[in-house]
């Protein structure tokens, strides 16, 4: 952009202009989180107030107690707890079909591998599936039970955990292998011993996918689980939304909590994320 | 790697199954049921063409679909445009700005859809929200930004669009990153200006993360059905009443399953050619 001024003046002016819009863009991607912290700690006059009050008020945390007392905890624990059978799961089957496709010939592996790949753009599309999903797993019975969100995360995610990881094993020199095998290694042994510990940052992009995918997942949750105690957090979240209505305060110390843990994590791993989005479509 | 035959088939089928049995069955699944009578859960008998007659028969159907491409298409163009630029700008500069840019320009993406739909309308929303006490203080017109039909239509394309820029930026930067710096040099040499670097050098050469990314961006918008729920509930009237919350509607809140089957089967095969789209460009083989 800078290319097109001439003179050292128009340089100056455009680069300001330049500078100006892309501080835009950093304050649009976070002013929602900085304005919906700072309204949960506010209280409802200040809230209303105008000129907006931004330091000039004094904290409160009523709005966090209403929300812990309305039992955002136990929604935060129903979702720790999907998260974590999705992590878990979902990591181990993805690695150990990794692991299959890339290390052995089998009649229809490619087939079944464009199955995976499939899965992809299919679990972007999940809502239109929404319906058949839920009168099939009705007549499965397989709905409203404590496995049902986690069993549904796990298979939306697994396809791009498999092909993280395949991607990271393909890497992997076959010879590795070849010798352990001469040595008389098993094929377990070789997956779980020599295999395994080589893909850690692949294990751990595809975890962080599985991770976001289950916790900031809402609208396969709001139809497939009813019971108040199989409620996650996005769920709970909607549900204060009908409650508190225009209560932004209450509204916004839900929300506060329910990103958290995403931005920690986002805050350490956001490398491998980046890794994880591009495969496939950048050659590394 | 020929070793033996079956072991590669059983350490691949857990994973499969599950794939198999909750992603690709219930297509299937759909598009049968889409062909009975239901009433509530129960089915009741063969129907043939009727339900996509009925669902066609109704104003609603089309139009839903109208809103629902309309809103996608425009939030997917807006986000890959505004996602280039952005990633252009980062692959060409170092320092400060760029790396703030990178590291921010991700975190709608990460956000749950539910809570970043509702931080916008707590924004946008009357009022008290943020964005009339700036209209306030620069002495603009205060704005409804839910009270009419493009007003509420754009709020949704703006928020939907907010959370894809940040991804595809970061797509296309990986893919900008591939390409030789001496080739933009040398186009420069010949006198290209920045528009025929970008048409003739940069694009050609990042077309598969645009495509990949373009597709993805577009499906996700329009099977999107949180974002509309939480931010304009489909309001006023039904402006903002795209597809997928149409289909979440009639099937979850009216319980007209046969209908919603067929208006699913409908959604799905839009979605299939995206599918198609995706499969044709992404890098998958072996």
């Amino acid at each position: 952009m800078a290319l097109l001024g001439n003179s050292g003046k128009h340089k100056n002016i455009l680069l300001i202009v330049e500078i100006l819009i892309l501080l835009f863009f950093i304050i649009l991607n976070i002013v929602p989180i900085f304005w919906g912290v700072l309204t949960s700690f506010k209280n409802p006059r200040d809230i209303a107030a105008f000129p907006p009050k931004i330091i000039n008020f004094t904290p409160v945390i009523d709005h966090y107690i209403t929300v812990i007392k309305g039992g955002i905890f136990k929604a935060m624990v129903v979702s720790i707890q999907n998260s974590a059978s999705t992590i878990l799961f979902g990591t181990l089957l993805a690695a150990v079909s990794a692991f299959g496709f890339d290390r052995y010939k089998f009649t229809g592996r490619k087939f079944l591998f464009f199955c995976v790949i499939l899965g992809i753009p299919l679990s972007v599309g999940s809502s239109a599936l929404l319906i058949p999903n839920y009168l099939y797993m009705i007549t499965i019975g397989l709905t409203n039970k404590i496995y049902t969100l986690p069993l549904l995360y796990i298979t939306y995610n697994l396809p791009m955990a498999i092909w993280i990881l395949k991607g990271n094993i393909e890497s992997i020199p076959i010879s590795i292998d070849e010798s352990a095998k001469i040595e008389g290694c098993s094929d377990m042994y070789i997956f779980f011993h020599l295999i395994l510990p080589l893909t850690k940052p692949a294990l751990a992009a595809s975890a962080l996918f599985l991770f976001i995918g289950s916790w900031n997942e809402f609208v396969t949750s709001s139809v497939m689980v009813d019971s108040p105690h199989l409620r996650p957090i996005q769920l709970s979240i909607y549900n204060y939304l009908g409650f508190f209505g225009r209560e932004w305060g209450p509204l916004t110390a839900a929300a506060t909590l329910a990103i958290i843990p995403i931005i920690i994590i986002f805050a350490f791993l956001s490398k491998l994320l980046i890794s994880g989005l591009t495969q496939g479509s950048v050659k590394e | 790697m020929h070793r033996r035959i079956n072991l590669g088939l059983i350490l691949i089928t857990p994973g499969f199954v599950f794939i198999f049995m909750f992603l690709i069955f219930p297509i299937f699944y759909a598009l049968g049921l889409s062909f009975f009578n239901t009433n509530y859960l129960q089915v009741e008998g063969f129907a043939g063409f009727g339900n996509y007659i009925r669902i066609l028969l109704r104003e609603e159907t089309a139009n839903s679909i109208g809103r629902g491409l309309l809103m996608s298409i425009i939030a997917a163009g807006f986000t890959m445009f505004i996602g280039f630029w952005l990633a252009y700008w980062v692959n060409s500069r170092s320092g400060i700005m760029a790396m703030s840019l990178q590291l921010v320009g991700l975190v709608p993406w990460v956000m749950s859809m539910v809570v970043g739909a509702l931080l916008w309308k707590w924004i946008l929303a009357g009022d008290l929200g943020l964005l009339n006490h700036l209209f306030r203080t620069l002495g603009l017109p205060l704005v409804n930004a839910f009270g009419n039909k493009v007003s509420s239509m754009t709020s949704l394309i703006f928020v939907v669009s907010w959370r894809t820029i940040g991804y595809s930026m970061v797509m296309l930067l990986a893919g900008m990153k591939t390409v030789p710096q001496e080739l933009i040099e040398a186009a420069m040499m010949d006198g290209a200006g920045i528009l025929k670097q970008i048409f003739h050098v940069i694009l050609p050469l990042i077309k598969t993360p645009l495509l990949v990314s373009g597709i993805t961006v577009l499906m996700s918008n329009i099977n999107n059905v949180t974002v509309p729920m939480v931010l304009t509930g489909g309001g006023p009237v039904n402006a903002t009443n795209v597809v997928a919350l149409e289909l979440y509607r009639m099937g979850f809140v009216n319980s007209q399953y046969g209908m919603a089957s067929a208006l699913a089967a409908l959604v799905i095969i839009i979605n299939v050619f995206l599918i198609a789209g995706y499969m044709r460009v992404v890098k998958w083989h072996f």
